[in-house]
Parts: C-alpha cells; sequence; structure tokens
C-alpha cells in the first residue's frame, strides 16, 4: 500500500450502511492501519505473471435447468413468517423515494 | 461410564444391542448441559423436541430390523453450530440482530443428519457472524474451556468444541473459514476434521467467507469424525461449489491399517513459527518421533512463511465478508442494520475498502494471486508427499479476555490453519499432548479431496497414543 492511502471511516460506514459513532470510527481508524500496514507485506511477493484464484476447486460454469424446484417453495406465509412489517400479504420495506 | 462419554461407535454398539435406549442416551446429554452450561455457555438454544425424536429413534430401532448402514447415526444426540440453519428452531449466528430469527428450511447439513437419523439436542455459540477466534466476540457472552474455565474454548466454533470436550453430547458440527473448527478443537482436545472446500454444502449456513466456508465435525475421536463426514459430505444441488467426486471416506476401512510404512510426510519449517511456546514445540517434535517410529518418513521442507497466508486470507475474508453483511436489511428477517456490532463493522468496512474501486487490484487481487501462489506450492507438496504436518496452533488457550483491543486476534491463533484453508484443503486436528494442564494438538494437512488419507494417518497415529482425554466437569 502507498504511504498516502488514508482510509475514510465514515465513507465506509456509509458505503456499507453501517452506524459508526465517532468513538468508534477512531478505534476502527486506529485498527486498519494497523491490518493494511500489515498486509502490504504481500507487496514483497512477485505476482506479476501469476494469475488469480476465484474458485479454489477449479469448478466453472456449473449450471442447472431453470426449473421450479418443488422441494424447496416456501407458501406465502411461511416467507413472511420473520417479516416485522407486512401489508396484506408483502413485505413493507423502507421507502426510498421522498 | 455414563452415557453421555460415550463415542459415537460406543453408543451405536450399545444402541444395536439394545443395552440401552436412544432416550437414555440423550436424556444422559441434556443432564450434563443442565449441569454444566451454566459454566461453559456452550448452547444458546436447546431443541424442545429432542426427547421426543430421541423416541422416534428407539420405535424405529425396537419395531423392525433396522439397517443401521441407511441410518448410521440413528438415535445419536449431537450439537449444531448455530450459524446452520434449522427448520421451526431459532438461529442467531450469536449475533442478536438474528435474534428471534426462526428459519423456514434446514441447512443441508442438518438435513442430512436428520435424515441418518441423528437426534439434535441444540445450538452452540460462535463468535457473531462466525467473525472470531474465541467466542469473545458472540452477543451471547463468551463460552468457556472445560479444562479450565479462566481459558477461552477457541473459535469460532468454540460452544461446539466446549460441548464435545464436556460430554454434553456425543458429537458436533462447526464450520471452518480458517482455524474455526481445528483451533477451537486443539484448544479443547478434541478430535476434529475441516473437509476439503466444497465436500460438504454450504446451503443453509449462514455465510461468512464463501471462498473458505467449510463444515466439518468436532469428535471424541478421529474414528467419529470420519463417521459424520461420511454422512453429511458430497454433492448437494443447493450449493454449486460442492464437487461432484465421489466421497472416498470408509471408515470401516480405517481399521484395517495398522501401521505407516510407506507414508511420506513434510514438516514446513516455517510452521514452527516464532509465536510458538517450547513446550508446544517439544510436543511437535515428539508427535514427529512417534510418526517414525510407526513407518512414516518425515521431512523438513520450506513452504512460503504462513504469516503471509494472514495477509490473503485478511483480504479475502474482509472482502466475502463486506459483500455477505451487505443482504442483512431487516426487511424479510431479522433487526435492522444498526443491530451489527463492532467485530462486523471493522469486517464489512474494511471489505469494503478493500473491494472498492482503485483498491481492488491493490488488495483483493493480489490477495487472489498470492493465494494462486500457495496453491502452487502444496500442489508440489503433495507430488512428493502424502500429508503436510505441523501444529494447530502456536500454543494452548489463552485466557479469556485476550483478543479484547487486536483488530487482528483471530489471524494471527489461527495463522498456521490459513495456509491450507486458502487452498481449499483438507485437515485434521488431533490431539498431542498437554502444556500447563491444557491440550494441544498436531495438524495433520491434506490434498484437496482426500479426507480418507488423513483420517488414516490421524486413526493411526491415535491408536498409538494416549492424548484423547477430557477433563472432570465437577465444576461446583
Amino acid at each position: 500500500m502507498s504511504k498516502n492511502d488514508k482510509v475514510d471511516v465514515n465513507h465506509l460506514a456509509k458505503l456499507s450502511q453501517m452506524t459508526v459513532t465517532p468513538q468508534e470510527a477512531k478505534k476502527l481508524q486506529k485498527g486498519f492501519k494497523e491490518i493494511l500496514k500489515t498486509i502490504s507485506a504481500l507487496d514483497k511477493l512477485k505476482t506479476k505473471k501469476v494469475s488469480s484464484t476465484f474458485q479454489v476447486t477449479g469448478l466453472k460454469n456449473i449450471f442447472r435447468q431453470d426449473e421450479i424446484d418443488k422441494s424447496r417453495m416456501l407458501t406465502q406465509e411461511q416467507a413472511l413468517s420473520n417479516a416485522k412489517k407486512k401489508y396484506q400479504g408483502y413485505f413493507v420495506v423502507p421507502a426510498i423515494f421522498k | 461410564m455414563k452415557l453421555n462419554q460415550l463415542t459415537i461407535t460406543q453408543a451405536l454398539t450399545g444402541l444395536k444391542t439394545k443395552k440401552f435406549s436412544a432416550e437414555e442416551l440423550t436424556q444422559a446429554c441434556l443432564d450434563q448441559i443442565e449441569k454444566t452450561n451454566q459454566h461453559l455457555n456452550s448452547f444458546l438454544t436447546l431443541n424442545p423436541n429432542a426427547i421426543s425424536q430421541a423416541q422416534a429413534a428407539d420405535k424405529f430401532i425396537a419395531a423392525s430390523k433396522v439397517n443401521f448402514n441407511k441410518y448410521p447415526l440413528l438415535g445419536i444426540p449431537y450439537a449444531l453450530k448455530d450459524n446452520f440453519l434449522t427448520q421451526g428452531l431459532r438461529t442467531t449466528a450469536s449475533a442478536k440482530l438474528l435474534d428471534k430469527y426462526i428459519p423456514q428450511y434446514d441447512s443441508t447439513v442438518q438435513a442430512r443428519l436428520k435424515q441418518a437419523g441423528a437426534v439434535l439436542l441444540g445450538k452452540t455459540n460462535l463468535d457473531a457472524w462466525a467473525h472470531g477466534s474465541s467466542t469473545e466476540a458472540s452477543d451471547y457472552g463468551t463460552s468457556r474451556n472445560p479444562w479450565n474455565l479462566n481459558y477461552s474454548p477457541g473459535g469460532s466454533s468454540g460452544g461446539s468444541a466446549a460441548a464435545v470436550a464436556s460430554h454434553q453430547c456425543l458429537f458436533a458440527i462447526g464450520s471452518e473459514t480458517a482455524g474455526s473448527i481445528r483451533v477451537p478443537a486443539c484448544w479443547c482436545g478434541v478430535s476434529a476434521l475441516k473437509p476439503t472446500y466444497g465436500r460438504v454444502s454450504r446451503y443453509g449456513v449462514i455465510a461468512m467467507g464463501s471462498s473458505l466456508d467449510s463444515p466439518g465435525p468436532l469428535t471424541k475421536n478421529i474414528y467419529d469424525s470420519a463417521l459424520v463426514t461420511k454422512v453429511i459430505a458430497g454433492h448437494d444441488p443447493f450449493d454449486a461449489t460442492t464437487s461432484s467426486s465421489p466421497v472416498n471416506i470408509q471408515p470401516a476401512k480405517l481399521k484395517l491399517k495398522k501401521s505407516l510404512k510407506g507414508i511420506k510426510i513434510a514438516l514446513p519449517k516455517e510452521y514452527l513459527v516464532k509465536e510458538m511456546d517450547d513446550k508446544t514445540a517439544k510436543l511437535i517434535n515428539k508427535a514427529v518421533k512417534k510418526l517414525q517410529s510407526l513407518g512414516a518418513k518425515v521431512e523438513q521442507i520450506s513452504l512460503l512463511d504462513p504469516h503471509y497466508s494472514i495477509d490473503v486470507y485478511v483480504v479475502v475474508q474482509r472482502s466475502e465478508v463486506s459483500s455477505n453483511l451487505a443482504r442483512y436489511d431487516g426487511v424479510r428477517y431479522g433487526h435492522p442494520r444498526t443491530y451489527f456490532k463492532h467485530e462486523a463493522k471493522n469486517r464489512a468496512l474494511l471489505g469494503t475498502y478493500t473491494l472498492s474501486t482503485g483498491y481492488y487490484d491493490q488488495y483483493y487481487n493480489k490477495a487472489q494471486k498470492v493465494r494462486t501462489l500457495i496453491i502452487k506450492e502444496f500442489n508440489q507438496v503433495f507430488k512428493k508427499y502424502h500429508a503436510v504436518i505441523g501444529p494447530v496452533s502456536p500454543g494452548p488457550a489463552l485466557k479469556v479476555g485476550s483478543s479484547k483491543d487486536s483488530p487482528m486476534f483471530g489471524e494471527v491463533v489461527d495463522m498456521l490453519a490459513e495456509p491450507s484453508s486458502i487452498a481449499g484443503l483438507t485437515g485434521l486436528s488431533v490431539p498431542c499432548g498437554f502444556v500447563n494442564h491444557l491440550p494441544v494438538a498436531l495438524q495433520i494437512t491434506g490434498p484437496q479431496f482426500n479426507e480418507q488419507q488423513i483420517l488414516s494417518l490421524g486413526h493411526i497415529y491415535q491408536q498409538n497414543t494416549d492424548f484423547q482425554k477430557f477433563p472432570s466437569t465437577e465444576y461446583d
């Protein structure tokens, strides 16, 4: 990591939709500095000609038929069973338009 | 000997010969939980139907000539880490955000155990969202090490490890991203297997690091680990990362081999890390000598410093956590995001950073490239050797409170399990002695999908040593 990288905790909190108090932000900032310094050790390893690993056992393009699997179907009642807010058989979601 | 102290193999013999019933066996475990859980905090939720499930198993055994091959765990009581979904039974991942979550379906692991006839006792504690290596990050309080209540059981599958070590159950299920099965097993002195990535389905397991998560058993000996893994392993259409290669685990065959003649084992000198204490190092050397005396050829090799694996693991895992935790919006289930605690924020925020524009190549992609280097290195090693050994953890259990104010506590504790997890390999934790009355363990790592090979090695080592012991649980 370059020495100029500065982590903006409040921006990251916004991006990841987490609530962070000023006190917590300070603690996280300190921790991130420590972690980023530690992981910068990876720069010592040459990887220019190395490809990235994305699936560790070598699988790719696993497809299935686009069919309804009845064994996994939930009833409307089951699907709603953990929702705190519902209205006439629907989930109530937070408003995104004013 | 009390019934709850039996191994799976012993209990199955008793059930088959009708020496005792599944109900008596289950009741013995429930009695032990009742007596010790106030000290250990290993169980978060008990299954109210445990006794009726055991009675059903008894009826089944009595009514017909049951084919135990078809129901290989019939009547055997077990504990399940609380990040595995259980239909109708609260599942929290030890996070208050999911405090009231009642899953509508079973995880594949739970479904397969149910199908095999096993009896669910309840759900065990973990670090919230499996983020940690001590259970101290649980929103429901830390679990304790049954060997000494002032010490941590390790984590994140700490509740499962403590439950097995204290005979609250006959076996338990844990999950491992890097060290979360093997390290608690080591610290609590039980036997465990971390299967190859993709050998056991992740369907219905609350996700942590999706390219790493591997469910597996914690048991009272290596043979039992083989029995349980055989039940839960195999292709699952609900998890596209599971392998369709046949499951090669054959517990009965473990009994046939008595020596390690012809087995070549590698001991990476870098795994004897600076963080390791002298007494643990001596026990590892002693284990090496034992393996040699059993016929194995052990040679020292050189691998990438495991400290690099910490760095790769931190980046990959934090990145995947940030993606996995993004789904919790409190709409379909759970409380709002304000319920996330410090460790979840610590991981999600850093993962958001390492995946963000401008930093992706620098961190995430770099880590995935080093991951390739680690995989290639192991591939070379396994051309010449059957297994790689080393300590599971640099030392025995640490005191409760050790993780406080350490943003990378888990990564350091788990550093010796990280290289093999990053490479998707399978590994065992086998008890190999005691330091200050606390257990330590030998790690045996094998190539992908070759669980049988390391189970055989671990079983033979265990048959010729006497380190699989259990603590007194008279805490009052």
